[in-house]
Protein backbone atom coordinates (compact mmCIF):
# COMPACT_ATOMS: atom_id res chain seq x y z
CA UNK A 1 0.00 0.00 0.00
CA UNK A 2 2.49 2.53 0.44
CA UNK A 3 4.22 2.20 -3.00
CA UNK A 4 0.85 3.26 -4.20
CA UNK A 5 -0.72 5.94 -1.54
CA UNK A 6 1.12 9.03 -1.68
CA UNK A 7 1.85 10.22 1.98
CA UNK A 8 5.34 11.90 2.28
CA UNK A 9 5.88 14.26 4.88
CA UNK A 10 8.31 16.97 4.59
CA UNK A 11 11.72 17.18 5.01
CA UNK A 12 14.70 19.47 5.26
CA UNK A 13 17.58 19.21 3.03
CA UNK A 14 20.28 21.05 2.68
CA UNK A 15 18.42 24.01 4.89
CA UNK A 16 15.66 24.21 2.57
CA UNK A 17 11.88 22.20 3.59
CA UNK A 18 10.38 20.00 1.08
CA UNK A 19 8.61 17.27 0.82
CA UNK A 20 9.78 13.49 -0.13
CA UNK A 21 7.92 13.29 -2.90
CA UNK A 22 6.58 16.17 -5.16
CA UNK A 23 2.72 15.95 -4.78
CA UNK A 24 2.04 14.53 -1.59
CA UNK A 25 -0.56 14.28 1.41
CA UNK A 26 1.44 14.95 4.39
CA UNK A 27 0.63 12.51 7.56
CA UNK A 28 -1.02 9.14 6.65
CA UNK A 29 -3.73 7.03 5.42
CA UNK A 30 -4.68 6.52 8.57
CA UNK A 31 -5.62 10.10 9.93
CA UNK A 32 -7.28 10.84 6.73
CA UNK A 33 -9.98 7.83 7.08
CA UNK A 34 -10.39 9.24 10.48
CA UNK A 35 -10.80 12.70 9.53
CA UNK A 36 -13.14 11.44 6.00
CA UNK A 37 -15.15 9.55 9.00
CA UNK A 38 -15.27 12.37 11.31
CA UNK A 39 -16.20 15.15 8.67
CA UNK A 40 -18.73 12.61 7.80
CA UNK A 41 -20.66 12.33 11.19
CA UNK A 42 -20.60 16.04 10.96
CA UNK A 43 -21.85 16.55 7.53
CA UNK A 44 -24.60 14.25 8.48
CA UNK A 45 -25.23 16.11 12.04
CA UNK A 46 -25.76 19.53 9.96
CA UNK A 47 -27.86 18.62 7.67
CA UNK A 48 -30.17 16.93 10.06
CA UNK A 49 -30.15 19.77 12.04
CA UNK A 50 -31.25 21.99 8.59
CA UNK A 51 -33.67 19.44 8.09
CA UNK A 52 -35.18 19.56 11.47
CA UNK A 53 -35.09 23.25 11.24
CA UNK A 54 -36.89 23.75 8.11
CA UNK A 55 -40.23 21.90 9.93
CA UNK A 56 -40.41 24.89 12.21
CA UNK A 57 -38.28 27.86 11.45
CA UNK A 58 -39.78 30.27 13.58
CA UNK A 59 -39.27 27.82 16.55
CA UNK A 60 -35.43 28.10 15.88
CA UNK A 61 -35.02 31.68 14.93
CA UNK A 62 -36.94 33.10 18.24
CA UNK A 63 -34.26 30.34 20.17
CA UNK A 64 -31.24 31.36 18.14
CA UNK A 65 -31.70 35.33 19.46
CA UNK A 66 -30.48 33.85 22.59
CA UNK A 67 -27.20 33.02 20.86
CA UNK A 68 -24.45 35.07 21.27
CA UNK A 69 -22.77 36.21 18.32
CA UNK A 70 -20.15 37.94 19.46
CA UNK A 71 -18.63 35.23 21.55
CA UNK A 72 -19.29 32.86 18.43
CA UNK A 73 -16.83 35.14 16.65
CA UNK A 74 -14.78 35.58 19.46
CA UNK A 75 -14.36 31.97 19.61
CA UNK A 76 -13.98 31.33 15.58
CA UNK A 77 -10.92 34.53 15.97
CA UNK A 78 -9.34 31.70 18.24
CA UNK A 79 -9.87 28.50 16.41
CA UNK A 80 -8.69 30.43 13.43
CA UNK A 81 -5.56 31.47 15.07
CA UNK A 82 -4.97 28.63 16.85
CA UNK A 83 -4.97 26.92 13.01
CA UNK A 84 -2.47 29.63 11.95
CA UNK A 85 -0.04 28.65 15.29
CA UNK A 86 -0.34 24.28 14.24
CA UNK A 87 0.60 25.49 10.85
CA UNK A 88 3.48 27.28 11.40
CA UNK A 89 4.96 24.38 13.88
CA UNK A 90 4.89 22.44 11.21
CA UNK A 91 6.94 24.45 9.01
CA UNK A 92 9.24 25.10 12.49
CA UNK A 93 9.53 21.61 12.43
CA UNK A 94 10.38 21.09 9.17
CA UNK A 95 12.87 24.15 8.69
CA UNK A 96 14.23 22.60 11.71
CA UNK A 97 14.24 25.05 13.87
CA UNK A 98 14.73 24.52 17.43
CA UNK A 99 11.68 25.62 19.75
CA UNK A 100 9.83 27.24 17.87
CA UNK A 101 7.11 23.73 17.47
CA UNK A 102 6.95 23.55 20.80
CA UNK A 103 6.10 26.97 21.42
CA UNK A 104 3.70 27.17 18.46
CA UNK A 105 1.60 24.47 20.20
CA UNK A 106 1.84 25.62 23.59
CA UNK A 107 0.31 28.62 22.15
CA UNK A 108 -2.00 26.53 19.95
CA UNK A 109 -3.40 24.72 23.22
CA UNK A 110 -3.80 28.27 24.90
CA UNK A 111 -6.03 29.39 22.30
CA UNK A 112 -8.11 25.79 22.55
CA UNK A 113 -8.12 26.16 25.88
CA UNK A 114 -9.60 29.66 25.58
CA UNK A 115 -12.50 28.15 23.26
CA UNK A 116 -13.02 26.73 26.00
CA UNK A 117 -13.64 28.63 28.58
CA UNK A 118 -15.83 30.99 26.79
CA UNK A 119 -17.94 28.05 25.97
CA UNK A 120 -18.23 27.35 29.56
CA UNK A 121 -19.22 31.11 29.93
CA UNK A 122 -21.53 30.41 27.06
CA UNK A 123 -23.31 27.38 28.75
CA UNK A 124 -23.36 28.67 31.92
CA UNK A 125 -25.09 31.76 30.93
CA UNK A 126 -28.21 29.46 29.06
CA UNK A 127 -28.34 27.18 32.48
CA UNK A 128 -28.38 29.88 34.82
CA UNK A 129 -31.78 31.08 32.66
CA UNK A 130 -32.92 28.25 32.65
CA UNK A 131 -31.94 26.49 28.88
CA UNK A 132 -30.58 23.55 28.64
CA UNK A 133 -30.17 20.61 26.03
CA UNK A 134 -33.92 19.65 26.45
CA UNK A 135 -35.72 22.55 26.50
CA UNK A 136 -36.55 22.74 23.16
CA UNK A 137 -35.51 21.24 19.81
CA UNK A 138 -33.03 24.06 18.27
CA UNK A 139 -31.40 24.04 22.15
CA UNK A 140 -31.42 20.44 21.36
CA UNK A 141 -29.12 21.35 18.71
CA UNK A 142 -27.26 23.45 19.97
CA UNK A 143 -25.64 21.66 23.46
CA UNK A 144 -25.50 18.52 20.94
CA UNK A 145 -23.73 19.95 18.48
CA UNK A 146 -21.32 22.45 20.45
CA UNK A 147 -20.87 19.68 22.82
CA UNK A 148 -20.06 17.14 20.63
CA UNK A 149 -17.22 19.91 18.73
CA UNK A 150 -16.01 20.72 22.28
CA UNK A 151 -15.32 16.91 22.65
CA UNK A 152 -13.29 17.32 19.84
CA UNK A 153 -11.42 20.49 20.94
CA UNK A 154 -10.65 18.47 24.70
CA UNK A 155 -9.14 15.52 22.23
CA UNK A 156 -7.39 18.64 20.04
CA UNK A 157 -5.90 20.27 23.41
CA UNK A 158 -4.49 16.70 24.63
CA UNK A 159 -3.04 16.16 21.39
CA UNK A 160 -1.86 19.92 21.03
CA UNK A 161 0.20 19.10 24.33
CA UNK A 162 1.19 16.12 23.52
CA UNK A 163 2.96 17.77 20.41
CA UNK A 164 4.78 20.27 22.18
CA UNK A 165 6.37 17.64 24.53
CA UNK A 166 6.99 15.19 21.46
CA UNK A 167 8.81 18.13 19.58
CA UNK A 168 10.86 19.05 23.01
CA UNK A 169 13.07 16.13 22.91
CA UNK A 170 15.61 17.26 19.46
CA UNK A 171 18.08 19.21 20.46
CA UNK A 172 19.15 20.91 17.14
CA UNK A 173 15.51 20.74 15.94
CA UNK A 174 15.73 17.95 13.15
CA UNK A 175 12.80 15.71 12.94
CA UNK A 176 13.20 12.11 11.50
CA UNK A 177 10.49 11.59 8.39
CA UNK A 178 8.62 9.22 10.97
CA UNK A 179 8.46 11.57 13.61
CA UNK A 180 7.15 14.45 10.95
CA UNK A 181 4.11 12.15 10.10
CA UNK A 182 3.59 11.98 13.83
CA UNK A 183 3.54 16.40 13.82
CA UNK A 184 1.58 16.27 10.45
CA UNK A 185 -0.96 13.74 11.79
CA UNK A 186 -2.09 15.59 15.20
CA UNK A 187 -1.86 19.21 13.06
CA UNK A 188 -4.15 17.94 10.70
CA UNK A 189 -6.73 16.68 13.21
CA UNK A 190 -6.31 20.07 14.73
CA UNK A 191 -7.35 21.78 11.15
CA UNK A 192 -10.46 19.62 11.03
CA UNK A 193 -11.05 20.58 14.74
CA UNK A 194 -10.80 24.58 13.53
CA UNK A 195 -12.84 23.50 10.45
CA UNK A 196 -15.80 22.05 11.81
CA UNK A 197 -16.03 25.36 13.88
CA UNK A 198 -16.57 27.35 10.53
CA UNK A 199 -18.98 25.31 9.64
CA UNK A 200 -21.16 25.20 13.09
CA UNK A 201 -20.97 28.66 14.13
CA UNK A 202 -22.32 29.86 10.65
CA UNK A 203 -25.34 27.47 10.99
CA UNK A 204 -26.26 27.63 14.48
CA UNK A 205 -25.48 31.39 15.42
CA UNK A 206 -25.49 33.46 12.06
CA UNK A 207 -27.74 31.91 9.96
CA UNK A 208 -31.21 32.73 11.37
CA UNK B 1 -1.24 -22.06 19.48
CA UNK B 2 -4.35 -23.87 17.86
CA UNK B 3 -5.13 -21.83 14.78
CA UNK B 4 -8.88 -23.37 14.30
CA UNK B 5 -9.76 -22.77 17.56
CA UNK B 6 -9.00 -18.62 17.02
CA UNK B 7 -10.80 -19.07 13.92
CA UNK B 8 -13.64 -20.56 15.22
CA UNK B 9 -13.76 -17.83 17.70
CA UNK B 10 -13.59 -15.42 15.40
CA UNK B 11 -16.33 -16.50 13.57
CA UNK B 12 -18.87 -16.36 16.29
CA UNK B 13 -19.05 -12.42 14.99
CA UNK B 14 -21.54 -14.42 12.54
CA UNK B 15 -23.84 -15.83 14.87
CA UNK B 16 -24.02 -13.08 17.08
CA UNK B 17 -25.06 -10.85 14.52
CA UNK B 18 -27.96 -13.42 13.51
CA UNK B 19 -29.22 -13.95 16.61
CA UNK B 20 -28.96 -10.21 18.18
CA UNK B 21 -30.64 -9.10 14.76
CA UNK B 22 -33.36 -11.83 14.73
CA UNK B 23 -33.78 -11.80 18.50
CA UNK B 24 -34.04 -8.29 19.43
CA UNK B 25 -35.02 -6.45 16.27
CA UNK B 26 -36.68 -9.08 13.61
CA UNK B 27 -38.81 -11.73 15.75
CA UNK B 28 -40.45 -9.27 18.25
CA UNK B 29 -41.11 -6.80 15.13
CA UNK B 30 -39.06 -4.07 16.70
CA UNK B 31 -37.38 -3.15 13.79
CA UNK B 32 -37.96 -0.43 12.74
CA UNK B 33 -37.17 0.40 16.43
CA UNK B 34 -40.19 1.52 18.89
CA UNK B 35 -40.75 4.55 19.38
CA UNK B 36 -39.56 6.04 22.77
CA UNK B 37 -42.57 8.47 22.48
CA UNK B 38 -45.08 5.13 22.97
CA UNK B 39 -47.45 5.32 26.04
CA UNK B 40 -47.40 3.34 28.84
CA UNK B 41 -50.74 1.67 27.22
CA UNK B 42 -49.46 1.54 24.20
CA UNK B 43 -46.28 -0.36 25.44
CA UNK B 44 -48.53 -2.75 26.96
CA UNK B 45 -51.17 -3.32 24.43
CA UNK B 46 -48.04 -4.07 21.90
CA UNK B 47 -46.52 -6.59 24.29
CA UNK B 48 -50.22 -7.88 24.72
CA UNK B 49 -50.36 -8.92 20.95
CA UNK B 50 -46.53 -10.14 20.45
CA UNK B 51 -46.56 -11.81 24.14
CA UNK B 52 -44.79 -15.18 22.72
CA UNK B 53 -42.88 -13.66 20.05
CA UNK B 54 -41.08 -10.88 22.20
CA UNK B 55 -40.23 -13.84 24.54
CA UNK B 56 -39.06 -15.77 21.90
CA UNK B 57 -37.04 -12.95 20.43
CA UNK B 58 -35.25 -12.14 24.09
CA UNK B 59 -34.48 -15.58 24.59
CA UNK B 60 -32.28 -15.45 21.26
CA UNK B 61 -30.69 -12.04 21.96
CA UNK B 62 -30.08 -13.45 25.83
CA UNK B 63 -28.60 -16.70 23.71
CA UNK B 64 -26.72 -15.02 21.54
CA UNK B 65 -25.32 -12.49 24.13
CA UNK B 66 -22.64 -14.26 25.25
CA UNK B 67 -20.81 -14.86 22.11
CA UNK B 68 -19.55 -12.00 22.13
CA UNK B 69 -17.10 -12.55 24.62
CA UNK B 70 -15.69 -15.09 22.14
CA UNK B 71 -15.44 -12.60 19.73
CA UNK B 72 -13.76 -10.33 21.96
CA UNK B 73 -11.39 -12.80 23.11
CA UNK B 74 -10.27 -13.88 19.88
CA UNK B 75 -9.58 -9.74 19.21
CA UNK B 76 -7.37 -9.69 22.07
CA UNK B 77 -5.48 -12.42 21.52
CA UNK B 78 -4.49 -10.65 18.38
CA UNK B 79 -3.93 -7.43 20.22
CA UNK B 80 -1.62 -9.57 22.74
CA UNK B 81 0.32 -10.13 19.53
CA UNK B 82 0.69 -6.62 18.89
CA UNK B 83 1.87 -5.79 22.36
CA UNK B 84 3.68 -7.73 23.49
CA UNK B 85 5.81 -8.01 26.61
CA UNK B 86 4.71 -9.52 29.85
CA UNK B 87 2.01 -6.52 30.79
CA UNK B 88 -0.45 -6.17 28.18
CA UNK B 89 -2.85 -3.69 29.34
CA UNK B 90 -4.34 -2.53 26.34
CA UNK B 91 -5.39 -6.32 25.97
CA UNK B 92 -6.41 -6.76 29.42
CA UNK B 93 -8.77 -3.03 28.99
CA UNK B 94 -10.46 -4.68 25.83
CA UNK B 95 -11.34 -7.63 27.21
CA UNK B 96 -12.67 -6.43 30.44
CA UNK B 97 -14.81 -4.28 28.70
CA UNK B 98 -16.33 -6.82 26.42
CA UNK B 99 -18.12 -7.87 29.82
CA UNK B 100 -19.99 -4.54 29.84
CA UNK B 101 -21.41 -5.37 26.36
CA UNK B 102 -22.38 -8.77 26.83
CA UNK B 103 -24.17 -7.63 30.06
CA UNK B 104 -26.37 -4.75 28.85
CA UNK B 105 -27.65 -7.72 25.88
CA UNK B 106 -28.31 -9.93 28.21
CA UNK B 107 -29.85 -7.90 30.83
CA UNK B 108 -31.94 -6.15 27.90
CA UNK B 109 -33.52 -9.35 27.03
CA UNK B 110 -33.90 -10.68 30.16
CA UNK B 111 -36.11 -7.07 31.28
CA UNK B 112 -38.18 -7.40 28.29
CA UNK B 113 -39.07 -11.39 28.98
CA UNK B 114 -39.97 -10.19 32.56
CA UNK B 115 -42.05 -7.27 30.75
CA UNK B 116 -43.68 -10.00 29.00
CA UNK B 117 -43.88 -12.94 32.14
CA UNK B 118 -46.95 -11.80 33.64
CA UNK B 119 -49.94 -11.05 31.55
CA UNK B 120 -51.44 -8.75 34.28
CA UNK B 121 -48.43 -6.67 34.93
CA UNK B 122 -49.27 -3.10 34.73
CA UNK B 123 -48.53 -1.40 31.44
CA UNK B 124 -46.43 1.44 33.46
CA UNK B 125 -44.06 -1.16 34.57
CA UNK B 126 -43.99 -2.84 31.59
CA UNK B 127 -42.71 0.18 29.66
CA UNK B 128 -40.20 0.95 32.35
CA UNK B 129 -38.99 -2.88 31.73
CA UNK B 130 -38.55 -1.47 27.95
CA UNK B 131 -37.29 1.53 28.78
CA UNK B 132 -34.22 0.40 30.49
CA UNK B 133 -33.34 -2.39 28.18
CA UNK B 134 -33.65 -0.40 25.12
CA UNK B 135 -31.71 2.29 26.73
CA UNK B 136 -29.09 0.35 27.99
CA UNK B 137 -28.89 -1.68 24.86
CA UNK B 138 -29.09 0.92 22.13
CA UNK B 139 -27.34 3.38 24.07
CA UNK B 140 -24.28 0.58 25.48
CA UNK B 141 -21.24 3.11 25.04
CA UNK B 142 -19.30 2.86 28.01
CA UNK B 143 -17.65 -0.80 27.18
CA UNK B 144 -17.68 0.04 24.02
CA UNK B 145 -15.73 3.44 24.20
CA UNK B 146 -13.28 1.73 26.68
CA UNK B 147 -12.71 -1.23 24.46
CA UNK B 148 -12.77 0.14 21.07
CA UNK B 149 -10.19 3.21 22.24
CA UNK B 150 -8.12 0.34 23.87
CA UNK B 151 -7.69 -1.28 20.76
CA UNK B 152 -7.16 1.59 18.50
CA UNK B 153 -4.20 2.81 20.99
CA UNK B 154 -3.09 -0.81 20.78
CA UNK B 155 -2.65 -0.97 16.50
CA UNK B 156 -1.14 2.72 16.39
CA UNK B 157 1.01 2.37 19.66
CA UNK B 158 1.67 -1.77 19.53
CA UNK B 159 5.33 -3.11 18.85
CA UNK B 160 4.50 -4.80 15.76
CA UNK B 161 2.76 -2.88 12.17
CA UNK B 162 1.61 -6.56 10.96
CA UNK B 163 -1.27 -7.68 12.49
CA UNK B 164 -4.16 -5.26 11.80
CA UNK B 165 -3.64 -2.35 9.11
CA UNK B 166 -2.90 0.92 11.10
CA UNK B 167 -5.94 2.54 9.37
CA UNK B 168 -7.52 0.07 11.57
CA UNK B 169 -6.63 1.62 14.87
CA UNK B 170 -7.50 5.41 13.60
CA UNK B 171 -10.78 3.64 12.94
CA UNK B 172 -11.10 2.27 16.21
CA UNK B 173 -10.47 5.60 17.94
CA UNK B 174 -13.12 7.39 15.35
CA UNK B 175 -15.62 4.71 16.24
CA UNK B 176 -15.05 4.69 19.85
CA UNK B 177 -16.07 8.61 20.06
CA UNK B 178 -19.05 8.45 17.41
CA UNK B 179 -20.35 5.10 20.13
CA UNK B 180 -20.48 8.11 22.92
CA UNK B 181 -23.77 9.47 21.22
CA UNK B 182 -25.46 6.63 23.11
CA UNK B 183 -24.85 8.87 25.95
CA UNK B 184 -27.95 11.18 24.60
CA UNK B 185 -30.61 8.69 24.48
CA UNK B 186 -31.64 9.06 28.26
CA UNK B 187 -32.41 12.89 27.40
CA UNK B 188 -35.03 12.21 24.43
CA UNK B 189 -38.49 10.21 23.50
CA UNK B 190 -38.02 11.43 19.82
CA UNK B 191 -36.06 12.96 17.91
CA UNK B 192 -32.60 12.60 15.93
CA UNK B 193 -31.04 11.69 19.20
CA UNK B 194 -33.53 8.85 20.51
CA UNK B 195 -33.28 5.54 20.47
CA UNK B 196 -34.96 5.08 17.48
CA UNK B 197 -33.39 8.27 15.69
CA UNK B 198 -31.49 9.12 12.90
CA UNK B 199 -28.66 9.76 15.25
CA UNK B 200 -29.37 7.72 18.15
CA UNK B 201 -30.10 4.33 16.48
CA UNK B 202 -29.27 3.99 12.26
CA UNK B 203 -26.01 6.07 12.67
CA UNK B 204 -25.17 4.05 15.53
CA UNK B 205 -26.09 0.61 14.99
CA UNK B 206 -25.15 0.90 11.02
CA UNK B 207 -21.61 1.78 12.57
CA UNK B 208 -21.33 -0.87 15.47
CA UNK B 209 -22.39 -3.61 11.98
CA UNK B 210 -19.66 -1.76 10.28
CA UNK B 211 -17.06 -2.08 13.04
CA UNK B 212 -18.15 -6.05 13.52
CA UNK B 213 -17.61 -6.70 9.90
CA UNK B 214 -14.13 -4.80 9.81
CA UNK B 215 -12.90 -6.43 12.81
CA UNK B 216 -14.08 -9.78 11.49
CA UNK B 217 -12.42 -9.19 8.69
CA UNK B 218 -9.20 -8.36 8.94
CA UNK B 219 -8.98 -10.81 12.52
CA UNK B 220 -9.09 -13.46 9.99
CA UNK B 221 -6.98 -12.47 7.82
CA UNK B 222 -4.32 -11.78 10.83
CA UNK B 223 -5.15 -15.28 12.17
CA UNK B 224 -4.53 -16.99 9.33
CA UNK B 225 -1.08 -14.99 8.30
CA UNK B 226 0.12 -15.91 12.07
CA UNK B 227 3.03 -17.84 11.87
CA UNK B 228 3.05 -20.80 14.05
CA UNK B 229 5.05 -20.40 17.25
CA UNK C 1 10.92 33.81 13.20
CA UNK C 2 10.03 36.67 11.16
CA UNK C 3 10.52 34.34 8.18
CA UNK C 4 7.95 31.41 9.38
CA UNK C 5 5.25 33.80 10.29
CA UNK C 6 5.27 36.51 7.04
CA UNK C 7 4.13 33.08 5.11
CA UNK C 8 0.90 32.26 3.43
CA UNK C 9 -0.45 30.97 5.59
CA UNK C 10 -0.28 33.79 7.92
CA UNK C 11 -1.81 35.44 4.31
CA UNK C 12 -5.04 33.16 4.65
CA UNK C 13 -5.44 33.78 8.92
CA UNK C 14 -6.35 37.29 7.59
CA UNK C 15 -8.37 36.37 4.72
CA UNK C 16 -10.64 34.00 7.09
CA UNK C 17 -10.67 36.51 9.76
CA UNK C 18 -12.32 38.80 7.35
CA UNK C 19 -13.63 36.38 6.01
CA UNK C 20 -15.64 35.77 9.44
CA UNK C 21 -16.57 39.27 9.58
CA UNK C 22 -18.04 39.45 6.26
CA UNK C 23 -20.05 36.58 7.60
CA UNK C 24 -21.30 37.95 9.82
CA UNK C 25 -22.00 41.39 8.27
CA UNK C 26 -24.31 39.44 5.61
CA UNK C 27 -26.19 38.27 8.59
CA UNK C 28 -26.50 41.86 9.77
CA UNK C 29 -27.63 42.57 6.15
CA UNK C 30 -24.75 43.92 4.13
CA UNK C 31 -25.20 43.00 0.55
CA UNK C 32 -28.88 41.59 0.74
CA UNK C 33 -31.59 42.63 3.14
CA UNK C 34 -33.54 38.71 3.20
CA UNK C 35 -32.76 36.64 5.72
CA UNK C 36 -32.91 33.75 2.15
CA UNK C 37 -30.21 35.41 0.62
CA UNK C 38 -27.96 36.13 3.59
CA UNK C 39 -28.38 32.34 4.26
CA UNK C 40 -27.23 32.01 0.74
CA UNK C 41 -24.33 34.37 1.52
CA UNK C 42 -23.05 32.76 5.13
CA UNK C 43 -23.22 28.83 3.70
CA UNK C 44 -21.08 29.95 0.49
CA UNK C 45 -18.83 32.09 2.45
CA UNK C 46 -18.02 29.70 5.18
CA UNK C 47 -17.70 26.93 3.02
CA UNK C 48 -15.04 28.67 1.03
CA UNK C 49 -12.99 29.40 4.33
CA UNK C 50 -12.95 25.18 5.20
CA UNK C 51 -11.49 25.21 1.78
CA UNK C 52 -8.99 27.54 2.50
CA UNK C 53 -8.31 25.68 5.66
CA UNK C 54 -7.76 22.48 3.86
CA UNK C 55 -6.13 23.51 1.25
CA UNK C 56 -3.76 25.99 2.81
CA UNK C 57 -3.27 25.05 6.38
CA UNK C 58 -4.21 20.97 5.88
CA UNK C 59 -1.57 21.57 2.71
CA UNK C 60 -4.36 19.88 -0.15
CA UNK C 61 -3.19 21.90 -2.32
CA UNK C 62 0.24 20.31 -2.65
CA UNK C 63 -1.43 16.88 -2.63
CA UNK C 64 -2.62 14.85 -5.70
CA UNK C 65 -4.95 17.01 -7.37
CA UNK C 66 -7.54 14.14 -6.61
CA UNK C 67 -7.38 15.29 -2.82
CA UNK C 68 -8.83 18.69 -3.85
CA UNK C 69 -11.03 17.69 -6.04
CA UNK C 70 -12.94 15.09 -3.56
CA UNK C 71 -13.12 18.50 -1.28
CA UNK C 72 -14.43 20.35 -3.56
CA UNK C 73 -16.97 18.22 -4.18
CA UNK C 74 -17.75 17.45 -0.91
CA UNK C 75 -18.38 21.18 0.03
CA UNK C 76 -20.88 21.47 -3.12
CA UNK C 77 -22.69 18.78 -2.05
CA UNK C 78 -22.69 19.75 1.35
CA UNK C 79 -23.87 23.35 0.31
CA UNK C 80 -26.47 22.64 -2.19
CA UNK C 81 -27.98 19.87 0.29
CA UNK C 82 -28.00 22.63 3.28
CA UNK C 83 -29.75 25.25 0.82
CA UNK C 84 -32.09 22.68 -0.29
CA UNK C 85 -32.92 21.75 3.22
CA UNK C 86 -33.56 25.86 3.94
CA UNK C 87 -35.14 26.57 0.97
CA UNK C 88 -37.93 23.61 0.66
Amino acid sequence: MAATVPFAPGVEEEGVAHRTKARALPGEGGIWLFIAGDLSIFSQLFLTYFYYRAQQPALYSAAQQHLDQGLGMLNTALMLTSSLFVALAVHAARRGMAGWPSRLYWLAALCGVGFGVIKIFEYGAKISHGITLTTNDMFMFYFILTGTHMLHVMMGIGVLLFLANYCRGTGDGRFTPAALRTIECGSLFWHVVDLLWIILFALLYLIR
Amino acid sequence: MNRLNHLICIHSAIPFCILLGLGFFFIPGWFPPISPGMSAAETGAMYEANRLAIQFGMTLTVLGSGLWWVFSAAIAMQMRRIEGGDFPILTCIQLTSSVGNVIVIMLAGYFCLTAAYRPDMPASTVQSFTDIAWLMNIGAYPSTFIGTLALGLCILTGERGDVYPRWLGYLNIWYAVVSLAGGLLAFYHGGPFSWNGEIGFWLEANCFFGWIILMWWFSVRAIKTWEVA
Amino acid sequence: MRTLFWSRAALVWAVLLFATLFSWAIGHGVGTGSAAGACIGIVCVSLVKVYLVMAEFMELREAPPAALWVVRGWLVALGVALLWLYFR
